[in-house]
């Protein structure tokens, strides 16, 4: 999907330090683990909603421990 | 980033792990210092354009049947130095030693055995480069690291960027429509993001799955170990001295889209997992078995390349990557989509004004470069930044480009 393009959900992030940022397993259903992203707050507020999308899917996926992680460079690919 | 446990119907994924299949990085040294490259820029990255085939498509410059293909596929980097193709010491300084030794090539199609018996020695397009870089004094963050790794002050170093090119594409296009096919009727998986087909690891299809990405990984360290020794004949003839009188030997080679079997602590319980990292690079700490001897005390090196304008870093894995599972970021990030970044900048102001500010680039496309226009890219000092702060990566030395040759 393009950029900035869909209705992707603005998702809650639980702090859990500067760097550390969570959203809840309870965004989406079928999430077996939370999201845990890793970046400063700045560039938490600059990624593409559709990056949270993408993670929560993954949270979803059979057999995935401890957080669906994102890094601090998350961004949308298609390769 | 996720793990999967294996032994708890834990699956594989193609988009968990992304198309370009082992697509990564390659750090090389030499003993020249920025002054003595300098005057030979131009020189340097148009031998490189003319040795290094680059673009979308093109045929690499080694030339294979598909039989000899298939044993490339099975034996990665260690096919590349057994047939003249770098030193046997650039295998020690890359992960996995170079080799998937899990890849089975008759798990690949035929389909991408066609699409890829021709392209080994290509850079490839898009984000892929190959670059000379200044290690200026002030840029070096870690003194002891630094020094122990082979980087001193203004030192000119080597890096470039590829991957499996088309071979790694058909293959996750392959097991992705198998997948779609099998995972909810056998495997009672429910397809909420088709980019996210997956299969259970320990299923015949998840295991021809990881044998075939292996060989796609394979691929790749065949395509950077050949690449490799074209860039050091290209500073071989420059500078009238062979690659071994230049110390052109390798820091690391890291991969920022590939899974691999790793075991870690869970819970209090150790567990065997697939780490699928995509768009991330592993980034072990001190003493994991991972890390080849030569610097395991250190922890891994680590490559993250940001755009052709800002630079790139080389870092270690620190003590508390366990908690993302010995991964950290592997870029910068692009902040727009490249149709965008084409409307706001031209190319050919943009090589022309990187020209004035000391890098020469040259690129099989204009269109190419505005979409790598350093804009349209998230700030890699901030990066790397958040990855230092959350203790799993430290920054070793910052590296910017004076050169690059663009695919």
């Amino acid at each position: 999907m393009p950029f900035g393009y869909g209705d992707f959900k603005k998702p809650t992030f639980k702090k859990i330090s500067d760097v550390e940022w969570i959203i809840e397993k309870n965004f989406k259903q079928g999430m077996k683990v939370p999201v845990k992203v890793v970046a400063t707050k700045k560039l938490v507020d600059g990624m593409d909603l559709q990056v949270y999308d993408q993670a929560t899917n993954v949270a979803t996926l059979p057999g995935i421990q401890k957080f669906s992680y994102v890094m601090p460079d998350g961004h949308i690919s298609s390769s | 980033m996720a793990a999967t446990d294996i032994n708890d119907g834990g699956i594989i994924s193609p988009g968990g792990i992304g198309f370009d299949v082992n697509c990564g990085m390659r750090l090389v040294l030499t003993n020249l210092t920025h002054d003595q490259v300098k005057p030979h820029i131009k020189t340097i990255v148009d031998k490189l354009f003319q040795k290094i085939p680059a673009g979308v498509g093109g045929a690499g410059f080694v030339r294979l049947t598909k039989d000899q293909f298939r044993k490339v596929l099975m034996e990665g980097g260690h096919w590349a130095v057994n047939n003249g193709y770098g030193w046997k010491d650039d295998l020690d300084r890359t992960e996995l030693n170079g080799i998937a030794s899990w890849a089975d090539v008759g798990k690949v199609s035929s389909r991408a055995i066609e699409r890829g018996y021709n392209q080994i020695g290509t850079l490839g397009s898009g984000n892929h480069y190959c670059e000379i870089q200044w290690v200026k004094p002030e840029n070096i963050k870690d003194e002891r690291l630094a020094k122990k790794w082979g980087i001193f002050p203004n030192q000119i170093v080597i890096m470039f960027h590829t991957g499996s090119r088309g071979e790694g594409h058909q293959i996750a296009t392959d097991y992705l429509t198998l997948f779609l096919q099998v995972m909810e009727r056998k495997y009672g998986i429910k397809i909420l993001d088709r980019e996210l087909a997956c299969a259970p690891f320990n299923s015949t299809e998840g295991q021809d799955y990881f044998k075939a990405m292996g060989c796609a990984v394979n691929f790749s360290f065949a395509n950077r170990q050949t690449i490799l020794q074209r860039v050091r004949e290209v500073f071989s003839e420059v500078f009238k001295k062979d690659a071994e009188s230049l110390g052109m030997h390798m820091v690391f080679d890291i991969a920022h889209n590939r899974a691999t079997l790793e075991k870690h602590k869970i819970d209090g319980e150790m567990k065997e997992v697939l780490v699928h990292r995509k768009g991330a690079t592993a980034a072990y700490y001190s003493g994991r078995e991972e890390i080849p001897k030569m610097y395991k005390e250190d922890g891994s090196p680590v490559i993250i390349g940001g755009s052709m304008e800002t630079g790139s870093y080389l870092l270690v894995g620190s003590e508390k990557s366990e908690h993302t599972f010995c991964s950290t970021a592997h870029g910068s990030g692009r902040t727009m989509s490249r149709s965008r970044a084409k409307r706001l900048w031209r190319g050919e102001d943009l090589l022309r004004d990187m020209e004035k500010r000391g890098i020469y680039v040259k690129s099989v496309s204009f269109a190419g470069v505005a979409e790598e226009a350093g804009g349209a890219y998230k700030d890699i000092d901030e990066v790397i930044e958040a990855t230092r702060i959350a203790g799993i990566s430290r920054p070793v030395c910052k590296l910017i480009p004076i050169g690059n040759l663009k695919g």
